[in-house]
């Protein structure tokens, strides 16, 4: 470590606290109650498996529709939400707020959140939640709104269990030690309070009607009005939680990794205002082919081509911010996890404001090129970095390096891989659909086409269930092992500190 | 823990520094949380509060409410998860790309305005087809079998298997897919449930010898409801394809990828849908079978399976198979009988070369002869519907204008209403198959035929039954299916009879009971 004007050091001096001021070595040497981080983080790695594995069975039952037949709980249409919520809430949302309660308290020089007692139940019980909604959506119990499926009493928890997280993260800047706020920080008082808002407004919660389901419950009253209310709230799930989070995980992880301040605070300014007010709007592009009205549809495609404002803002800031550190892509594991999210995360803005425009959505809507989509976001953006801060945050709090290398990279390599065959299997049988359907050919001549690319995506879709394993596994062991002297392993930045003491 | 000092909002600089750099936005928490949420509510009022509040069209002309059991239905297609593989809308590509669609109609914003008709159906990819026009496409015994098994009824389906649902659950989810298109899908519904008490009342008509036998020369009752669902052109077609292998080895082909589940593996109309059907698959193995052998052409059986049969199972391939592949299909059922399915190449030595018996001839230019059969359109002001309907007078039957079927089948105006249905004809117009088969169950006779109805014609019997006010014979969606009780109980037709249906009834299963 270099004690000369890195700006790093700068920083420090600027904003740290007396200790990290005094410090040559610029580093925060503070100690720090991450528990709530830990739960937080330990359940969405053992989510990861659970609900990738519902992805498998969805897979194998798109090829062998008999493989489950004669067991209800298992049919594709209860396990295609429990999948589809299940990444949403236990993996993802639990893994952003396992990583927001550890990159928080350190933004904002406090000791842990406001409350790690009051973080911790609310992990237990989103995990109880969340086993509830197993269960419940596998007994046929559901709400039948798209992301919005579970029942209502349900709904109620996750919005009690939320804005306690939502309070937490209130009074934990409100009593900050640190004033001025990083760009993480805005992301992490915002965006749970745009899901706050979006699951209320999106699960109609005002309207319990058959609280147990199988019923009209938590809809508006006609089908129409329903329909446009249900996709608004769906993207704004990803569009207002899921890409906040990824922008405050990467704001944090690549200039952390790297030891260089983020390039621009302007451009950072422009990701967060022009999310604020463009991804709001996008939602609609899910219905540009319904008899909707046609002013909502133009909406929602400026909106979705105006977002790549704010994405082209956050990709020059990270790439700026990269500079000289490309080294560190083939060094360092959680930062090459990251910035495969990154590329992904781009690619897909592109992708997805190009697919809100009427005569390429013509073409693609209703088809798996969609569903592709959706993979390249959820999986190849976002689950991407969450293992990316996993397998750095986990180090950092445990003190200790990860227990195998070398199985860190099988993770990677299997999840790379697997996505991208998973991808472009889809996209392609996606291409082959629309292209059919555009010529005359019904859905049902055109699946016997897509077979051999069912085939291949459950082939790709299994290495991404054995690369969460083999990251589940790898905690496991780093957690259980002392791997204090494992100190040749470059997969993760030691503490200085941990400069060999016998 | 000892005191940290607070940091300062603003930062310390040395005093050597230049002056203070240009204020940039200061991100505050009030900014972050406030001002965020603020920029959010401005949109949501845009494109949450304003559509859902001031896109208010009035129900469409095609909708109606949904009845108790239809709502049921549709929390059962919720519960488990159908809209993940089934889209609610069609598009305007779905209709004007190509005609080879089996979607009738875009959806127009009207048919999603029922009150409590909720939460929305749109759905979000198609997997499997649109639904949201498929009532009345299949009669409810069809729907029972692709439920229990898709590949039951469609062997390249990868649609999983609902047998687990109970009866109630069934009948309630048929109930809620046959009203999916509005009143056309309840005119279409109305249309199968009258065919398929005519199908099962023809049965029983009585003829010389057993059901059905025709030793006294002419075509059985059955035969004539299935005649006259289609052109009379096609009565006596002959196949334009030659008999080669090639085409039998694809008409193999596509048999087995798309016939089987009903009409069996051994082409004998055991497949393992036949079960939930009546009336049951037709057989192709028996060489002399008559109503599927000497009293169909090839002609004939291009249209069944190209147009369907409402009232029974049989779909209309037309929106799925090619015209050829059809023909080619239709090649190969002929050499079942010689073992077209068992050998490993269907050859054209066993091919069944179709002969009608003279009496068909004769039965064909008694019962519909050419010379009546040249279309004079009607005058276009008492037209009901333009350019196709001929008896619009009630009261008053021009027996010498063309009454043909085909002239109500094949207009492709009113097919597009219809969705695609043979024999339907516009509300209110005469039907003639349904006024044919009523005829033949009143009398209890086969017209051309029957002793005492040698001379009874196409426009004789249409004549007659013109001139009853009692809307037997007409189409509409107020018509009640009007079989005599006496042959047919039109209970059994409905959802909450579906177990009987083939039960205990199936005429395939156990023989009928006969006239009462």
């Amino acid at each position: 470590m270099t004690t000369t004007s890195q700006p790093w050091n700068r920083l420090i001096q600027r904003f740290g606290s007396p200790r990290e001021r005094t410090s040559t070595v610029g580093q925060a040497i503070q100690e720090f109650d991450d528990s709530a981080a830990r739960l937080w983080l330990y359940s969405s790695i053992v989510w990861l498996t659970i609900v990738d594995l519902f992805g498998l069975i969805l897979a194998l039952e798109l090829i062998s529709p008999n493989l489950f037949a004669g067991v209800p709980w298992l049919l594709f249409g209860r396990v295609r939400p429990l999948h589809v919520n299940g990444v949403i809430f236990p993996w993802l949302s639990m893994m952003y707020w396992g990583a927001l309660f550890y990159m928080i308290p350190r933004l904002t020089g406090r000791r842990g959140m406001w409350s790690e007692r009051l973080a911790i139940w609310t992990a237990w019980a989103f995990n109880v939640w969340f086993v509830l909604g197993i269960i419940t959506i596998m007994a046929g119990m559901t709400q039948g709104r798209e992301y919005a499926e579970f029942i209502w009493p349900l709904d109620i928890v996750l919005i009690v269990l939320w804005f306690s997280n939502v309070f937490n993260m209130l009074m934990t800047v409100a009593t900050r030690r640190v004033k001025p706020l990083y760009v993480t920080t805005w992301w992490a008082l915002a965006a749970p309070l745009w899901l706050g808002a979006d699951y209320i407004i999106g699960n109609v919660i005002w309207r319990p009607g058959a609280i147990w389901g199988n019923g009209v419950s938590g809809a508006l009253d006609t089908s129409m009005a329903d329909g446009m209310l249900n996709w608004w709230y769906a993207h704004n799930l990803f569009g207002l939680w899921l890409t906040p989070m990824l922008l405050a995980g990467l704001y944090y992880l690549v200039p952390r990794i790297t030891k260089t301040p983020l390039y621009s605070h302007t451009l950072s300014l422009i990701s967060f205002w022009g999310m604020a007010f463009f991804y709001t709007g996008v939602g609609h592009h899910h219905l540009l082919q319904t008899p909707t009205p046609g002013w909502l549809k133009t909406i929602a495609i400026l909106s979705s081509i105006s977002l790549l404002i704010p994405v082209f803002a956050f990709t020059v800031n990270i790439l700026m911010t990269m500079r000289g550190n490309w080294e560190k892509f083939f060094t360092n594991l959680p930062l090459r996890f990251g910035l495969t999210a990154f590329v992904f995360y781009f690619l897909v803005n592109v992708q997805g404001s190009f697919e809100a425009i009427q005569s390429f959505n013509r073409l693609t809507h209703f088809t798996n090129f969609v569903v592709a989509h959706a993979h390249l976001a959820l999986l190849g953006a976002f689950t991407f970095l969450g293992m990316g801060l996993i397998d750095y945050i986990i180090p950092q709090i445990l003190k200790k390096p990860l227990y195998s290398a070398r199985l860190a990279e099988w993770q990677y390599w299997l999840i790379v891989i697997g996505f991208l065959g998973f991808f472009w299997a889809l996209t392609i049988a996606g291409f082959i659909q629309g292209q059919a359907w555009l010529r005359g050919i019904p859905e049902v001549n055109v699946i016997p086409f897509l077979r051999p690319y069912f085939m291949a995506r459950a082939i790709f879709g299994a290495m991404i269930v054995l690369s969460g394993i083999v990251q589940a596994y790898n905690i496991y062991r780093t957690v259980h092992t002392d791997t204090r002297h494992l100190l040749h392993m470059e997969i993760s930045d030691a503490l200085p500190e941990l400069e060999v003491t016998a | 823990m000892s005191a940290i000092p607070e940091i300062p909002s603003e930062p310390i600089y040395p005093d050597n520094w230049p002056p203070h750099p240009r204020k940039k936005m200061v991100m505050t928490p009030l900014m972050a949380t406030v001002g965020a949420l603020l920029a959010f509510a401005t949109v949501v009022f845009m494109v949450v509060y304003l559509p859902t509040t001031t896109f208010e069209p009035p129900p469409s002309d095609n909708w109606r409410p949904l009845t108790d059991l239809e709502m049921q239905g549709r929390n059962v297609f919720l519960a488990n998860g159908c809209i993940y593989c089934h889209s609610g809308f069609t598009r305007p590509q779905d209709i004007y790309a190509d005609q080879y669609y089996v979607y009738s109609r875009v959806s127009e914003p009207g048919d999603y305005m029922g009150a409590g008709e909720t939460p929305n159906l749109f759905g979000t990819i198609r997997t499997g087809p649109d639904l949201s026009q498929a009532g009345g496409f299949h009669p409810d015994d069809w729907h029972y079998a692709h439920y229990t098994n898709a590949r039951y009824t469609t062997p390249i389906s990868i649609m999983p298997s609902f047998e687990f649902l109970s009866l109630d659950e069934i009948k309630a989810l048929i109930a809620f897919t046959q009203s999916r298109g509005g009143k056309l899908a309840d005119m279409r519904m109305l249309h199968q449930q009258n065919l398929k008490a005519f199908e099962q009342a023809v049965a029983n008509i009585a003829a010389p010898g057993e059901k059905g036998d025709r030793t006294d020369g002419f075509p059985s009752a059955g035969a004539i409801d299935n005649l006259m669902l289609m052109e009379r052109g096609y009565w006596t077609t002959s196949n334009p394809l030659p008999v080669t292998t090639q085409n039998l080895v694809r008409g193999r082909q596509i048999f087995e990828e798309r016939c089987i589940g009903c009409h069996g593996s051994q082409g004998d109309g055991n497949g393992p849908a036949a079960f939930y059907f009546n009336p049951p698959p037709a057989a192709f193995n028996v060489a002399d079978d008559q109503e599927h052998g000497s009293d169909t052409s090839p002609g004939a059986y291009y249209w069944r399976i190209l147009r369907g049969i409402p009232g029974s199972a049989m779909e209309n391939f037309g929106t799925r198979l090619s015209v050829d592949d059809i023909w080619k299909v239709v090649l190969f059922l002929k050499t079942i009988p010689n073992g077209g399915l068992t050998a490993e190449v269907p050859t054209p030595d066993m091919y069944i070369q179709w002969k009608a018996y003279p009496e068909f001839y004769k039965w064909v230019n008694c019962f519909a002869p050419q010379e009546d059969y040249y279309f004079q359109p009607s005058s276009p002001t008492n037209a009901s519907v333009d350019a196709g309907s001929v008896l619009t007078n009630t009261a008053n039957v021009n027996v010498n204008q063309a009454i043909t079927p085909s002239i109500m089948i094949t207009n492709t105006a009113l097919s597009s209403d219809m969705g695609d249905m043979p024999a339907m004809v516009p509300d209110g117009e005469m039907n003639p198959s349904y006024a044919v088969t009523e005829w033949m169950t009143t009398n209890n006779a086969r017209p051309c035929g029957s002793k005492g109805f040698e001379n009874v014609t196409l426009l004789d019997i249409l004549a007659e039954v013109s001139e009853r006010t009692d809307g037997f014979a007409r189409q509409g969606v107020d018509q009640v299916p009007f079989i005599p009780t006496a042959l047919i109980d039109q209970t059994q037709l409905t959802p909450q009879f579906i177990d009987k249906v083939w039960g205990q009834d199936n005429p395939g299963i156990k023989p009928a009971a006969g006239n009462k």
